[in-house]
């Protein structure tokens, strides 16, 4: 990815904004991105506006009217959970390709409460219920119990997934939870589907994130590259064939050859990888994209997750933000919040969580719907 | 299910209501990879294939690959359930509901046998039609 370079990022403390429209926070979350960058919407060419569940709804025009409409195109970007990650990886292959010298990705949404409604459904017939589950914790268990038929992965093993993460969002002032939750809670917690209990599943907050994206060349004349951390690679795929997706939506094999990808466009391996921002929207997914990301082996991801290599302090730390599990998970956002938190370490900005010495970060995104498919991201981003 | 005479419809589109009470799931066939796919396709969604691609009528039999004990669901959708993805014997993949006790652990009904059975749903369109979908009942190992 020749040239690309994050110049600004953040984002706004995820939670509930009943309060504050859609705008209101992808405004606010731009502006703090463009303020990050020391550059004005004056300097923006092209804007990548990903929303989830507006996108229909012109977002990005809604926001550019709160921070100037300044002369540029607008695409809105929607691709599920890999919504936010989609609208990035625009902003990257627009400068990339030497279209513009600076574009800017937001990726933001307003959720309600609650297990959330899938688009495109049949009206007149229920089929949740009637034809087995639709619903995502229901999805991430069914291909938790597919490893612990096939591993013998445990529960507790699974649970250890959020009194990790969990513990990493005490030390993030923007996650959403905030509270150590010990093993015993975890798996205490309701039963929403086993394995997976309450307190193993993301929550539906508000959120925003942007990220200003510059040609290297723009960020030298500018002197932006002191702050500056360079995309090495940005990788998208969906729906890659598995002979299950017919029951099953696949997370695991479109993960798998995203990562390859990435790893191919960066000329590096996951053994030069010094932290990780995957997309735990529940704990059992946390342990399959061990493997998926090539953290370990097949069916190794218990024994990881029990040796402490991925906690904060160990090997090569997982969700040190907390995760989608304590930070919320605002689908369009959360794409881009992840970059954020590998751009604060590879920057030296992490404050109490910071991964010593990172040079290399990786941020991983999959999405999917029951029938329909899957859209993955990885992203390796290197200290400049 | 109160009402017996209801004219069956399929609830999905690879549910396929016969005349006689032989309803079953249909699937497609590629010649040239193998690959099953459930409902009728145009092409094959594994190699790309669209001149191999056949209609077939898929088994009434198949293993458990997985299930969860759904606990929380949508409003008004009563559980717990059994959500279950099945391997279809012969080939194909299919989701729903299975019957019978809800299992302590979900793990060890990994591989099970089961039948697959096209069944009324209880639900009725608009005209009063009856949504028939596939449901999973549980089989004897030895069968």
């Amino acid at each position: 990815m020749s040239g690309a370079v994050i110049a600004g990022i953040d984002m706004i403390p995820f939670g509930r904004f009943p309060d504050r429209s859609l705008e209101d926070i992808g405004a606010e979350a731009a502006l703090m991105a463009l303020a990050d960058a020391g550059l004005t919407i004056h300097d923006v060419q092209a804007f990548y506006c990903g929303s989830a569940l507006q996108a229909t709804a012109f977002p990005g025009q809604r926001i550019l009217r709160r921070i100037g409409q300044r002369m540029m195109p607008v695409l809105n970007v929607v691709n599920g959970c890999a919504t936010g990650a989609a609208a990035f990886r625009e902003a990257v292959l627009a400068v990339a390709s030497g279209r513009h010298d600076v574009a800017l990705a937001v990726g933001v949404e307003k959720m309600d409460r609650g297990l959330i409604v899938m688009p495109g459904r049949p009206a007149d017939f229920q089929e949740e219920g009637a034809i087995g589950t639709i619903t995502t914790p229901c999805l991430f268990s069914q291909a938790g119990v597919i490893h612990s038929a096939e591993y013998g992965t445990t529960f507790e093993q699974f649970a250890k997934v959020s009194v990790k993460n969990h513990h990493h969002a005490t030390l993030n002032e923007k996650a959403f939870i905030r509270r150590e939750t010990p093993l015993e809670e975890v798996m205490a917690s309701e039963m929403i589907a086993y394995p997976n209990t309450k307190l193993m599943c993301s929550i539906n907050v508000d959120g925003a994130a942007a990220a200003i994206v510059t040609s290297e060349a723009f960020a030298r004349r500018h002197g932006l590259m002191n702050r500056a951390v360079r995309v090495r690679a940005a990788a998208m795929l969906a729906s890659v064939f598995t002979d299950m997706e017919d029951g099953l939506t696949d997370f695991n094999e479109v993960t798998r050859e995203t990562a390859k990808q990435a790893y191919e466009a960066a000329g590096l391996g996951v053994e030069d990888i010094d932290l990780i921002e995957l997309h735990d929207c529940f704990a059992t997914a946390e342990l399959l994209h061990y493997e998926n990301l090539g953290l370990c082996g097949k069916g190794e991801s218990g024994a990881l997750i029990d040796s402490g290599e991925t906690a904060l302090g160990g090997r090569l730390p997982v969700n040190v933000s907390g995760g989608l599990l304590s930070k919320g998970h605002p689908l369009g956002a959360t794409g881009i919040a992840n970059l954020y938190e590998i751009c604060l370490h590879l920057r030296d900005e992490a404050g109490q969580r910071q991964v010593e010495g990172a040079r290399i970060g990786l941020a991983h995104i999959v999405g999917g719907m029951t029938d329909y498919g899957s859209a993955s991201a990885v992203h390796i981003l290197e200290r400049v | 299910m109160s009402d017996p005479i209801a004219e069956p419809i399929a609830a999905v589109p690879y549910v396929i209501i016969d005349r006689d009470g032989d309803h079953h799931l249909v699937g497609s066939r590629c010649a040239k990879c193998g690959a099953t796919l459930l409902g009728r396709r145009v092409a094959c969604a594994a190699c790309g294939a669209n001149d191999s691609v056949t209609q077939v009528r898929l088994s009434d039999k198949g293993r458990i690959r997985t299930c969860t004990v759904v606990h929380r669901s949508y409003p008004g959708v009563p559980v717990p359930f059994i959500a279950a993805v099945i391997d279809i014997d012969g080939g194909g993949v299919v989701r729903g509901t299975l019957r019978g006790p809800i299992p302590s652990d979900p793990v060890a009904e990994v591989g099970r046998p089961v039948r697959i059975c096209v069944e009324d749903t209880g639900q009725r369109d608009a005209l009063g039609r009856a949504f028939y979908s596939q449901v999973f009942r549980p089989l004897e190992a030895a069968a």
